[in-house]
């Protein structure tokens, strides 16, 4: 196998030296001490030369001497499970407050995974930047708003017909924020990506897209969810022209009226799974109650409190029903998710250059269901592992002999684990995020081609300024951290 | 001037940050920086310490794509991997365990801080939820705890003929006399089949028709209600709710959602207090007791009596109920024992035979069963 992967790079060095000097595999006094993992490195560096070798060549025509095709690649970045146990362990012992650093270096890792003629995208956020923006939104929104709802509850009273005006209110500037939120986090991500030093960006105003995404979404239940193509066609369209390479802007020509035929099919067959999952969850309920008032008037009449097994029962029941109707909602949208995304490609252009995509429904429910299985694993490993850890240090601090813990502080220990163990868990379900996010991208763009070319020499970086000057509240309001 | 470089030269590409071209040109390592050697034009020479790279260096790096502080923009992309590993013995701190050092030590000492903070308020018995109910105005407690009753006997009749009220307030001023801090308080019956009592906040007490009904004699009413009184006094209340809306508080945040914080009622009735609250307000029960003459005894039979019911009855006749008043109160050996242990004094009954039969039959149906 390794003796495979060297004769490779031989044959690769042989034939790339002789293609116009370009890039060939420097080997050199380095390459002597190299580390473990040598194989890995050889395969990858392969990869790239020969990667390289097709699309780092200029193409220079006789009428645009500035002109490059363009081709985009991934390759596949090495050691994101490294790096998911190390943030998730850094997470913990950290408090969560290393979640900005962590995903700051999935990031880069990611950005960089991504080549653009065997040139890698650059991610130049830094987790300060994501951790002020959350501190920001903690103080500025998520806080006021607790309190707000607090002293409304005390006020109103909950249950009054006032407090749930007030929360109608909450939850739609809830929605009117998520459309500016998601503004925002593009313009973040943008304007902190580079290639070839060139920053991309968002200009526009958020107000303008997160009032479009509030009010579009009134119309779904109007129209019982059939302007949803309409919809997703505007909100791409406003933000693809917000979007820029440099100086120069993308633009968008798609309508959404190629849409409506997967559309149709995904609604139908949405409706049944509908149906037949509120018939399921209206004959439980049903068997529910029934249950419950036998229990009640056995009671004499008197309510009864479940037991903790009934409580478990009903909290899993419930929880099981939302996993099934996401998975059903995942499997029968991927055919249209799947149009959807090669049409917004198709009629998404920057200058000379067009966009094709060949994402399909199998392709994306493959990554989406294995996705879920790589994280639902993870999140098990941790939880046996934990839970069997804290399951053995319990007795051992029980034990006078072993920590001489009285009843009282035996309490507090166990309480004070479980805390932390809790703590644990709920971090454990993200702990393999990386490996899944560079998979789904990964996808993403080995399904991206680029036809046409770009007039590269036009492209200038702007009057942004480019130094890191200026990056005050107003910058870190580019809010990522949602 | 230009600069003399030994050693090997690697192909890369330079972007100068001005326009999206780039040019093929030569780079090599100098002690004092990184030299680029381009066609035409002068070399540029990149120190070390104000490199950065897209990516950390990893011993597993196939390339390297590497910008220089002073000249903002400027990117050279060289794909080597024995560029990349030498890069990183020239610029340590581009390496993947700097990087990550850099961002993580402040944060580490930060959490050390806070676990250590954290320990000593715990040994020193501070609680800062207790100092915050402390600091809560009066008029906070009491619209928290009219709340907390409205949630409680919302869709119950409140017991209140007016013999067996009397009672009630005879037995709560008798025992409220002998309270150094003057706390009085409001208690509300309700007709409930539950076995349980609670203290709200604002020093309110309900009372169920339950409880009134398995309690063998006034004594033991008068009992729990020094109990309860006793939290009240101590804050528990108040303490609890402070508490669960900072944990809920807390959640929704580490969760990142920002619902509402509003199910008092609920909240009160899940509260369960640690055994040292439960101790402190035995402690005020039995002070209170002392001071009213009346049977410290009560409290204890009460509780024997309601542990022989669960342990007796498994059908559905109100065991619940019982239940419920066990796992909100839990009557620990160690409880009763401290109980028994206190000194003996004259004692009268809690309530004349009269005022105990009112308050037996204040919710209507006599409350014998």
């Amino acid at each position: 196998m390794a003796r495979r992967a060297m004769d490779q790079i031989a044959r690769l060095r042989a034939t790339s030296s002789g293609s116009a000097g370009q890039l060939q595999l420097p080997c050199l006094p380095a390459e002597a001490a190299r580390p473990r993992h040598a194989l890995v490195t050889l395969q990858r560096e392969a990869r790239v030369t020969a990667m390289d070798r097709f699309h780092s060549v200029p193409i220079t025509t006789g009428a645009n001497p500035g002109r490059e095709a363009l081709a985009i690649s991934w390759l596949k970045p090495f050691g994101m499970l490294g790096l998911s146990l190390y943030n998730f362990v850094m997470r913990i012992l950290t408090l969560g407050i290393y979640h900005f650093w962590g995903k700051t270096e999935v990031r880069r890792r990611v950005w960089s995974a991504i080549r653009v003629n065997g040139e890698p995208l650059e991610y130049t956020g830094t987790g300060r930047e994501l951790f002020l923006g959350f501190l920001l939104i903690l103080w500025g929104v998520l806080v006021p708003v607790m309190l707000l709802s607090l002293g409304m509850a005390l006020l109103l009273g909950p249950g009054t017909t006032a407090f749930g005006a007030f929360q109608v209110l909450l939850y739609a500037g809830f929605m009117l924020l998520t459309g500016i939120a998601i503004h925002r986090a593009q313009r973040f991500r943008l304007s902190r990506t580079r290639w070839r030093g060139i920053r991309a960006g968002l200009d526009g105003s958020s107000w303008t897209y997160g009032w479009t995404y509030f009010w579009t979404l009134l119309t779904l239940p109007l129209t019982l969810g059939w302007s949803a193509p309409w919809r997703s066609t505007k909100l791409q369209r406003l933000m693809t022209r917000d979007m820029r390479f440099g100086t120069q802007h993308f633009t968008f020509s798609a309508s959404s009226k190629p849409l409506y035929k997967p559309f149709a099919l995904y609604w139908v067959a949405m409706a049944a799974a509908a149906i037949g999952f509120l018939a399921i969850v209206a004959g439980s309920g049903a068997a529910y109650s029934t249950l419950m008032q036998a229990k009640i008037d056995e009671n004499g009449g008197n309510p009864v409190d479940l037991d903790t097994a009934e409580i478990a029962g009903l909290v899993l029941t419930i929880y099981l029903a939302l996993f099934v109707g996401g998975l059903l909602y995942v499997v029968l949208s991927a055919w249209y998710r799947a149009a959807t995304m090669r049409h917004f490609a198709r009629h998404t252009h920057l200058e000379g250059a067009g966009f094709e995509s060949t994402v399909s429904a199998r392709g994306l429910l493959w990554i989406a269901l294995t996705n879920y299985a790589i994280l639902i694993f993870g999140a098990t490993l941790v939880t046996l592992v934990a839970g069997g850890a804290a399951y053995a240090a319990l007795p051992l601090l029980a034990d006078p002999a072993m920590a001489g813990l009285d009843e009282e502080n035996f309490g507090r220990a166990a309480s004070a684990i479980s805390v932390i163990l809790g703590f644990v868990l709920v971090l454990s379900l993200g702990m393999l995020l990386p490996i899944t996010q560079a998979r789904s991208t990964g996808y993403l763009i080995r399904n991206l081609s680029v036809i046409g070319s770009l007039d590269m020499a036009s492209i200038a970086a702007g009057a942004e300024p480019t130094s890191k000057r200026g990056e005050g509240l107003a910058q870190a309001f580019d809010i990522d951290a949602l | 001037m230009p600069y003399d470089t030994e050693g090997p030269r690697f192909d890369g590409r330079f972007s100068d940050g001005q326009t999206a071209a780039a040019h093929n040109v030569r780079v090599a390592f100098h002690e004092r920086g990184l030299v680029i050697l381009r066609d035409g034009e002068e070399q540029l020479i990149w120190p070390y310490g104000a490199l950065a790279t897209a990516e950390p260096l990893s011993t597993h790096a196939v390339d390297a794509l590497v910008s220089y502080r002073y000249q903002p923009g400027a990117s050279l992309f060289v794909p080597s991997g024995g560029f990349a590993r030498r890069l990183a013995e020239l610029a340590p701190h581009l390496t993947t365990s700097a990087a990550r050092r850099r961002a993580a030590t402040p944060w580490l000492w930060a959490a050390a801080g806070v676990v250590v903070i954290g320990i000593a308020i715990s040994a020193m018995q501070l609680s800062p939820a207790r100092t915050i109910a402390s600091m809560m105005p009066d008029n906070v407690r009491n619209a928290l705890g009219e709340r907390t009753i409205r949630a409680m006997t919302e869709g119950r009749k409140v017991c209140e003929t007016p013999a067996g009220l009397r009672a009630v307030d005879t037995l709560s001023h008798r025992l409220t006399g002998a309270v150094p801090t003057g706390n009085r308080f409001q208690i509300t019956v309700v007709d409930w089949g539950l076995v349980n009592a609670f203290a709200t906040p604002g020093n309110r007490i309900v009372l169920t028709r339950g409880l009134i009904a398995k309690a063998g004699g006034p004594d033991e009413v008068a009992g729990v209600l020094a109990h309860e009184m006793g939290h009240g006094i101590e804050l528990h209340p108040e303490t609890g709710i402070v508490r669960s809306i900072g944990l809920a508080a807390a959640v929704e945040l580490m969760l990142g959602g920002g619902g509402t914080v509003g199910n008092l009622g609920a909240m009160l009735l899940q509260l369960s207090y640690s055994r040292q609250a439960e101790r402190e307000a035995d402690e005020r029960a039995l002070d209170m007791l002392r001071g009213a003459g009346i049977s410290a005894n009560g409290i204890a039979d009460f509780f024997r009596r309601i542990e022989g019911l669960s342990a007796g009855s498994n059908e559905g006749d109100g065991g619940g109920g019982v239940t419920g008043m066990l796992s909100t109160h839990p009557a620990t050996a160690d409880r009763l024992r401290r109980i028994a242990a206190a000194p003996r004094y004259p004692s009268t009954p809690a309530l004349s035979p009269a005022d105990w039969q009112a308050m037996k039959t204040m919710c209507g149906t006599p409350a014998g069963e």
